[in-house]
């Protein structure tokens, strides 16, 4: 099952050879694709779930909270239930049982968890910058709305990456001054330019 | 801020994808992905002990890119002959196309000078994860350099020497 997944990318041909050989391939034997490969100590170890079995609880021993035949390992580091080995979901550096991660999740207070942000600078920046070089009429409605937006999600995660609080503030500050450029410009041609 | 973040070192290896970009993160036991698409960061975290391959496998893209670009010069090439230039020097015609093949011209330079196209595979036993951003062998190579001695030695407890700050 483990060699399926080492497939040739141009001709699905199986790449021969074990965990020693298979380094030493170059290309693929029938066509020729380049491929590199390198592998680590998790290839050949045995799948680790087989370990994963609750033992039966024992007079004088805690049991699991959920399941009450099965001998408590640790207690939730939230809400401190018995856990056996089945309900224990060690996350980052904490041992939680399942309705803790499901409402930690809910929350997004555990970072381990969370799998994407929205950047919401970025949105405030589109709105800014794509009127200016599209179609300049449109920012009257553009402006404001990133406006808005920015001031709605001033307080939303940052990115892991960039500085996207300065950023949002900086695009705060520029809508403002956009949109008056744009009523100051409308005045002069209207009043001044006889447009 | 992961920059910030004492848990995490950068590798050096920069992604750019066709809306965004991508980062790689190392923490003692985990590989981070951030992957920035249009205007929503993703996260990808993969343990280096569950690591079991890494791939680098070469794409055609190189001659594609290098015969297309090659073609489009060719067919500007040809008009830039046709488009009479003998009444004005400063013709429309002339300049747009100019630019046009010189813009193509520069981008086939920064295409030779990238090298090969690949893309670099990580795999687990659940999954498997083509690194974002990932498009050259020379980089595929880098990042294969440096996550190698890590995922043999996950807890580092042998200096990284390889991990650039
Ligand atoms: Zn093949
Ligand atoms: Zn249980």
């Amino acid at each position: 099952m483990r060699s399926a997944s080492l497939q040739c990318h141009r001709c699905n041909t199986l790449l021969p050879g074990d965990a020693t050989t298979l380094p030493s391939i170059t290309e693929c034997p029938l066509c020729a694709a380049p491929v590199t490969i390198q592998v680590f100590p998790a290839y050949i170890q045995p799948p680790a779930t087989s370990l994963v079995v609750p033992s039966a609880v024992q007079s004088g021993e805690a049991s699991c909270f959920v399941h009450t035949q099965k001998r408590a390992v640790i207690p939730c580091d939230r809400c401190g239930r018995f856990l056996c080995v089945l309900c224990d979901f060690p996350i980052g550096n904490q041992h939680l049982c399942p309705g803790c991660v499901e409402n930690a999740s809910a929350k997004k207070e555990l970072g381990e968890l969370e799998n994407h942000r929205v950047r919401w600078d970025l949105v405030v920046w589109y709105l800014l910058v794509v009127p200016v070089v599209s179609c300049g009429w449109i920012i009257p409605l553009t402006a404001p709305t990133a406006f808005v937006l920015a001031i709605l999600k001033r307080q939303s995660p940052p990115s892991l990456v960039s500085r996207s609080r300065l950023w949002l503030k900086l695009g705060m500050i520029l809508t403002i001054l956009e949109f008056v450029g744009f009523i100051a410009l409308m005045v002069y041609l209207i009043h001044f330019a006889n447009f | 801020m992961l920059s910030h973040d004492t848990k995490y070192t950068r590798l050096k290896v920069r992604g750019r994808t066709l809306l965004g970009s991508a980062s790689y993160w190392l923490a003692a036991d985990h590989l981070l992905i951030v992957e920035l698409s249009s205007v929503v960061e993703r996260y990808r975290r993969i343990a280096l002990k569950d690591i079991t391959v890494m791939t680098i496998r070469g794409t055609r893209l190189f001659q594609l890119y290098l015969i297309l670009g090659i073609v489009l010069l060719l067919l500007l090439a040809t008009l830039f002959v046709v488009i009479p230039s003998t009444q004005d020097p400063f013709n429309y015609g002339v300049v747009i196309l100019g630019s046009l093949m010189g813009f193509i011209v520069v981008a086939l330079l920064i295409h030779l000078v990238r090298g090969p196209t690949a893309y670099c595979e990580l795999q687990t036993r659940v999954q498997t994860v083509r690194l974002p951003g990932i498009t050259r062998r020379r980089s595929s190579e880098q990042i294969l350099a440096l996550l190698a001695p890590v995922i043999r030695n996950p807890d580092g407890t042998s200096a990284h020497p390889s991990r650039a700050g």
